[in-house]
């Protein structure tokens, strides 16, 4: 029983880990690849754009509920953290602390009201929330410093220690962003995460084993909103001066669409998304009035591509390639025992569909 | 209060169609009660009820004692009340044994927010809930298919993995509706003797159910509904040979019970 479980309910769970440390060890190896100044300073871009979509990916990757909020909920958790800073003298630690707070609990107060209408709805909703945001952060000026945007945000410190060193920073995003995908990992694997899947397979038989749809989806809704507030706290710890036009509703669809074209719902999409908001950033910088069209193309040609997205569409490949392996090596495996020999009976070897009638005995 | 499944004086109506009229049976534990009936009978809406699909106008479902709270089917698994759709419903995009595990859904009690770490109380109790999943995989000839996805099975097993998924509710009472449903004929014999093991471990099993050779065959007790009301029930063969009952099915005219159940 032992030795089976292990090599059987383990692929899928191992795959997923897989995953998991490839984003790890990415965060590991990248800086190391290049490390200047400038560098460094894309890594941790990268690492932000990290923990927004890993946030994300829980929404619109497992939960299946498209979010057009991240972006604000980004914004909310900048903002949280610079003001707490600037206007209220908290130290950044706390800061960092009170921003995804803040931002779970707006999550969840949208939650609340959207969470029960139909997807599209809830996306319509979540625009909604992310329009208000945007309003805010560039009407409420007192507080956020309007257009012009918010400064003399510290940089990040611990006690005395200030996070100005660019290795530093990139230290700190990238070990919050490994820990969020460790989280989001586990969420994953587990008996929560499941029950989040079942719900976009069949609602019905998800009702029927008794999961929650409004439970667990205001859940990952609320987690969500948990990552953008650290993701948003760190970017304003890390560039000092934020100002709205970096929330705004574009963020939000590249957001979508950066998980959307690298896998969502896979545990790899978001570093592949990050990577690629990343990579974009830095080439648009020369043509910075382009970077929605070429986003655009790029979407348009990896959906023809790779309609699971390219770490979706990658793991379909591999798991055939896996069964049809199985499949050969089953065939010309050894003297068949009974238990084999039904077995591929109910696969049904002449191609037909095998019934039951091979299963009840 | 007797174990199982007791439904007293349903109805409901969808505007002006009544589709249900005072419906009231039972469904003991450890036996297999059929309600069978022609198209429109209100079968259907009658399952949806019992699994809190579908809100009733008026009476009660009651579960070993206690009163199913009406049209909330999330409750229902916390009951022990588990049931199969007419139309395959199972979790594409998992594997098989994702599938069944989902079954234990209501059997685990740590909270989600406990899974985010993965304590040691989570990862036992998952780590019990697949040894329990795969024990049943065993015991209906799919652990070979533990890691397929569902999606990817021949249609019987993925009905099969349906069932398998109730079974890991652990369910004191389960209702069946069509399971033969899209089954080819050769398939009958093996899930009577699916449904026969349910009730020999005690369910209380509703079978609703078009096929009529089936339910003779299996059922302890045959309830009849026809426009929405219970025409009859008795055992099957004093359902076999009640007048109304073929008229309901046939129409009136000279039947015999042997073209009746053909």
């Amino acid at each position: 029983m032992r030795g089976r479980r292990g090599a059987s309910d383990g692929t899928r769970r191992r795959r997923t880990a897989w995953e998991l440390w490839v984003t790890i060890g990415l965060l590991v190896v990248l800086p190391l690849l290049a490390a200047t100044d400038y560098s460094l300073h894309i890594w941790t871009r990268m690492a932000i754009f990290l923990i927004l979509l890993t946030g994300l990916n829980l929404i619109q990757g497992v939960a299946g509920m498209t979010s057009l909020a991240q972006a604000g909920f980004f914004g909310l958790g900048a903002y949280a953290a610079g003001i707490s800073a600037v206007r209220y003298d908290l130290p950044p630690l706390v800061a960092l602390v009170v921003a995804p707070v803040v931002v779970t609990l707006v999550a969840l107060l949208v939650g609340v009201l959207s969470m029960r209408l139909k997807e599209i709805y809830f996306t319509m909703a979540t625009l909604g929330a992310g329009f208000v945001l945007f309003l805010l952060f560039g009407r409420m000026v007192e507080l956020t410093g309007g257009p012009n945007g918010l400064v003399g945000i510290p940089p990040f410190s611990i006690g005395g220690l200030e996070f100005t060193e660019p290795i530093m920073r990139y230290a700190l995003v990238a070990v919050l962003a490994a820990l969020g995908a460790v989280v989001a990992h586990n969420l994953l694997v587990s008996r929560t995460g499941r029950a989040l899947r079942a719900y976009g397979a069949s609602e019905p038989a998800a009702l029927a084993v008794g999961a929650s749809p409004f439970r667990l989806r205001l859940l990952a809704f609320g987690l969500s909103g948990f990552y953008a507030g650290v993701a948003g706290a760190l970017e304003a710890f890390d560039s000092r001066f934020i100002s709205p036009s970096t929330f705004d509703f574009m963020t939000a669809v590249l957001l979508v669409v950066a998980l959307v074209v690298s896998g969502a719902g896979r545990m790899v999409g978001p570093i592949l998304g990050a990577l690629l908001l990343t990579g974009i950033e830095v080439f648009a910088a020369d043509y910075a009035d382009y970077e929605p069209l070429i986003m655009g193309v790029i979407f348009l040609v990896a959906v023809q591509l790779f309609p699971r997205g390219v770490a979706g569409e990658l793991a379909v490949r591999w798991e055939e390639r896996r069964e049809r392996a199985q499949r050969t090596g089953e065939a010309a495996g050894p003297a068949e025992t009974a238990e084999t020999a039904r077995t591929t009976r109910t696969t049904g070897t002449d191609g037909a569909p095998a019934m039951i009638e091979e299963v009840g005995r | 209060m007797s174990a199982g499944l007791q439904i007293s004086g349903v109805s409901k109506a969808y505007g002006g169609l009544q589709v249900l009229r005072d419906v009231t049976l039972r469904a003991p534990a450890g036996s297999i009660t059929a309600v069978i009936g022609p198209n429109g009978a209100g079968k259907s809406t009658l399952a949806n009820v019992i699994s809190g699909f579908v809100t009733q106008d008026a009476g009660t479902v009651v579960v070993n004692g206690a009163t199913l709270p009406p049209g909330r089917a999330m409750t229902r698994a916390a009951r022990r009340l588990g049931r199969t759709f007419q139309n395959l419903e199972v979790f594409t995009g998992m594997t098989v044994l994702q599938n069944v595990a989902m079954g234990a859904y209501s059997r685990q009690r740590g909270g989600h927010l406990a899974d985010l770490v993965r304590g040691p109380r989570s990862r036992r109790d998952e780590r019990e809930v697949h040894e329990a999943a795969r024990a049943l995989l065993d015991r209906f000839g799919l652990e070979g298919r533990a890691d397929s996805l569902v999606e990817s099975l021949p249609f019987g097993e993925a009905k099969l993995v349906e069932m398998v998924r109730v079974l890991a509710m652990e369910p004191e009472v389960v209702v069946l509706d069509e399971p033969a449903a899209g089954l080819p004929p050769a398939s009958a014999l093996p899930l009577a003797q699916t449904i026969a093991g349910m009730a020999a471990d005690g369910i209380g099993v509703l079978l609703i159910e078009h096929n009529m050779k089936l339910v003779m065959s299996i059922s302890e007790h045959v309830v009849v509904l026809d426009q929405g009301q219970v025409l009859t029930e008795g055992t099957p063969t004093q359902v076999q040979q009640d007048a109304r009952v073929i008229e309901a099915y046939l129409g009136p005219g000279p039947m015999t019970t042997e073209e009746l159940t053909r």
